[in-house]
């Protein structure tokens, strides 16, 4: 603009648009959850925000091991500066112990006692926005939930599960149940990706082994179901999406189980008076990565008492608290440890997996489920 | 995630992979590599040794790569991998589907063959 342009038009010029330039900017806290508080979200204010666990605090985190007066957010412009209040414990920002007022940035994780409380700042329409994307996720994940059968806590083939969705959605999905009075099947999946994409791909599966809606394909043979899963559901036709999968029938006659899995790592049995686990698994390629592929299956006798675990890679590909990447080896333990009393086996792994992993929410869906043959 | 590329003359293209190939990272490099694996003169060859984890949509950018240079009547062969990402590779067939070696001398074998 030169000096000569009339004073009408720099004025023009200068007047911001309405709802973008002048849309507010919110500061905000995401508290994570706990074993006994939920998540939730909590607005830094234009005063400042104490946080304690004193009643007087104006966010007030309920634990011993946070102080009274334990640390201070307030704004200035629009920076969040924090400020540790003497706290016994300490304000830790980003794995670092705060002695002096820091300026959050945005993603800042917060370490106060046993909580997690992240830093998070933008314009109000893009988290309104965000929550939006949020609700639905939990809606697809509330859907796959749906479709997942009732434990079986009775009969030749007994059943239990815990499935702990994550928050974007990570495509797991298992079912079970009689093909006829002698044979069960049982299969866990898990479709590439995350997001309502992979849930909807998940859903579509679940629903057609649900009902045994391939037609022409003979369910209690787990190599035709998986050729004609494989023949349906090819990875250029499902918008980049495919999915590895365990299937097993069990029959009750024999007390064998004719299994096979595409992309998979195994299930493991683990069979009375036998220390280590004995890994079901078969190599194939997922569903949807190779036409036409000649699937194998295996089979395998079943003792009485035995136990069969199948489980989602999100239950040992996990980082705990250190940084470290783990693997199946380092979840087999846990299948191998001792039962506890009165607690149902897939809630023993399920805390076995939160506790191994880092604080905060998990990455992927995590799916446990457990099979007995008495 | 990193993506670094190695071009001698005279030796195949060389995509050097640098990190987690998760999610996250794949999508960082993803748009990148597969223009790299399309540019490429020749065969192409994938550095998995600085690669600390794969998940699935990594694995689907192997495939994906790997049948785009096939059908320029080209190779992928990936090398070096890790024992937990070699671990990966075998439960998901990997190794069926496309050409996987050891080292770097056994990928350039196998370009040979």
């Amino acid at each position: 603009m030169t000096p000569d342009e009339p004073e009408e038009e720099r004025t023009t010029l200068r007047r911001p648009v309405p709802g973008v330039l002048a849309a507010p900017v919110v500061h905000l806290l995401d508290i994570e959850a706990t074993p006994s508080e939920p998540a939730r979200r909590v607005e830094i204010g234009p005063g400042p925000l104490t946080i304690g666990r004193g009643a007087q605090s104006g966010l007030v985190l309920p634990s011993g091991d946070v102080s009274r007066n334990h640390c201070v957010i307030a704004l200035h412009g629009e920076a969040a500066i924090i400020s540790d209040l003497g706290s016994t414990n300490g304000t830790i920002v980003d794995g670092k112990r705060v002695h002096e007022p820091v300026r959050l940035s945005i993603g800042a994780r917060l370490t106060l006692g046993p909580f997690t409380l992240v830093y998070r700042s933008g314009r109000a329409a893009d988290f309104a926005r965000g929550e939006e994307v949020e609700k639905d996720l939990a809606r697809a994940g509330r859907y796959v939930a749906a479709l997942l059968p009732p434990p079986l806590p009775e009969g030749p083939v007994r059943a239990d599960w815990r499935f702990v969705p994550s928050a974007n959605i990570g495509g797991d999905g298992f079912g079970y149940g009689w093909l006829d009075e002698h044979r069960f099947a049982v299969w866990l999946l898990d479709v590439s990706g995350h997001g309502v994409g992979s849930a909807l791909l998940a859903a579509s599966v679940m629903n057609l082994l649900r009902v045994h809606s391939l037609p022409g394909t003979d369910f209690t043979d787990a190599a035709a179901v998986l050729a004609a899963l494989n023949d349906r559901f090819q990875m250029d036709r499902q918008g980049g999406l495919y999915f590895s999968i365990w299937y097993g029938v069990y029959d009750t006659r024999s007390r064998i189980i004719g299994f096979g899995c595409a992309g998979q790592h195994p299930a493991f049995m683990i069979v009375p008076g036998e220390a280590t686990p004995q890994p079901l698994w078969v190599k194939n390629p997922a569903v949807g990565l190779a036409p036409d592929w000649p699937y194998r299956r295996a089979e395998v006798a079943v003792p009485p008492g035995a136990r069969l675990h199948l489980f989602s890679d999100g239950a040992f590909e996990i980082i705990t608290a250190d940084d470290r990447q783990l693997t199946i080896g380092d979840f087999l333990p846990l299948l191998a440890a001792a039962p506890q009393p009165g607690l149902p086996e897939p809630e023993r792994l399920w805390q076995a997996v939160r506790g191994a992993s880092r604080p905060g929410p998990l990455d992927d869906d995590v799916a446990l489920l457990t099979l007995d043959f008495p | 995630m990193e993506l670094q590329v190695v071009q001698d003359a005279g030796a195949p293209t060389r995509l050097v992979l640098v990190g987690r190939l998760d999610a996250s990272g794949t999508e960082k490099v993803e748009v990148l590599f597969m223009a790299r694996v399309r540019a490429a003169a020749g065969d192409v060859l994938v550095d998995m040794t600085a690669v600390g984890f794969v998940g699935s949509l990594g694995i689907r950018l192997l495939i994906s790569a790997a049948r785009l240079a096939e059908r320029a009547g080209r190779k992928v062969v990936l090398f070096g991998a890790q024992p937990p990402v070699a671990e990966v590779f075998r439960t998901v067939a990997l190794d069926d589907l496309i050409p996987v070696a050891a080292d770097e001398a056994a990928a350039l074998a196998q370009l040979v063959a």
